[in-house]
């Protein structure tokens, strides 16, 4: 795992490892934290980000450990409003992004939630797929929000 | 090299208490993808032995993400 800071922005190189996402988690935790967003705010914000590494280290890289995810974070502004933007790339298998929503939770059942919990913490959840292969994940998350 | 993660150097399961009627699993620490395998076991193991009910005790547990909250809803199913 490496990460680099440049200015304003964190970039964050981890392997596909269920061992790392506590380390990612708790960068977006603290950096979440400094740029004002509340604790527990900041608590969401890191529950969004492992949700979206556990999704691809199991969906996108079917369980394979060395494999790269990428996380970058920077306070943006948009429309005049400030945002925490985090951006995660892969290499991974590419899926529809209009098939990626969360499911039905009048079913109980075990899975499915990680999609449902990202849309609900973060206020905008998009993903694309890469021209190069892989996925691109976009959150953002407004300060005043 | 450790295997363990570099967050959390100890298992979920702090103590597993049977009493007269229940069987009491405290939990510790972060439940995360990498914690929540070990979860299921201990689960597995204390349902296997057929208790009146299984309580599981997750005061001491700060984080829990999907992959916890499955675990315990496979549990419960």
């Amino acid at each position: 795992m490496s990460i680099n800071m440049h200015q304003q922005t964190i970039n964050i190189t981890l392997a596909s490892d269920p061992k790392q996402i506590c380390v990612a988690r708790t960068a977006v935790e603290t950096f979440s934290e400094r740029e004002g967003f509340a604790k527990e705010q900041s608590e969401q914000i890191g529950l969004a980000v492992n949700e979206a590494v556990a999704n691809v280290i199991k969906h996108g890289y079917h369980g394979q450990t060395d494999q790269p995810i990428k996380i970058t974070m920077e306070m943006t502004t948009i429309e005049d409003r400030s945002c925490l933007k985090i951006v995660m790339r892969d290499h991974g298998r590419q899926v529809d992004p209009d098939c990626i929503k969360g499911r039905d939770l009048d079913e109980v059942r075990p899975g499915g939630l990680g999609v449902h919990l990202m849309r609900t913490v973060m206020d905008q959840v998009e993903y694309r797929c890469l021209a190069e292969g892989g996925m691109e994940l976009t959150m953002l998350k407004f300060r005043d929000t | 090299m450790s295997s363990e993660s570099p967050c959390e150097q100890t298992g979920p399961v702090r103590d597993v208490q049977k009493l007269d009627d229940a069987t009491v699993v405290t939990l510790q620490g972060e439940i995360d993808m990498y914690r929540s395998p070990q979860l299921r076991q201990a689960l597995v193991d204390v349902i296997g032995e057929k208790s009146a009910a299984v309580v599981v005790d997750a005061s001491d547990v700060p984080h829990m993400d999907s992959s916890g909250v499955a675990t315990l809803v496979e549990a419960l199913q």
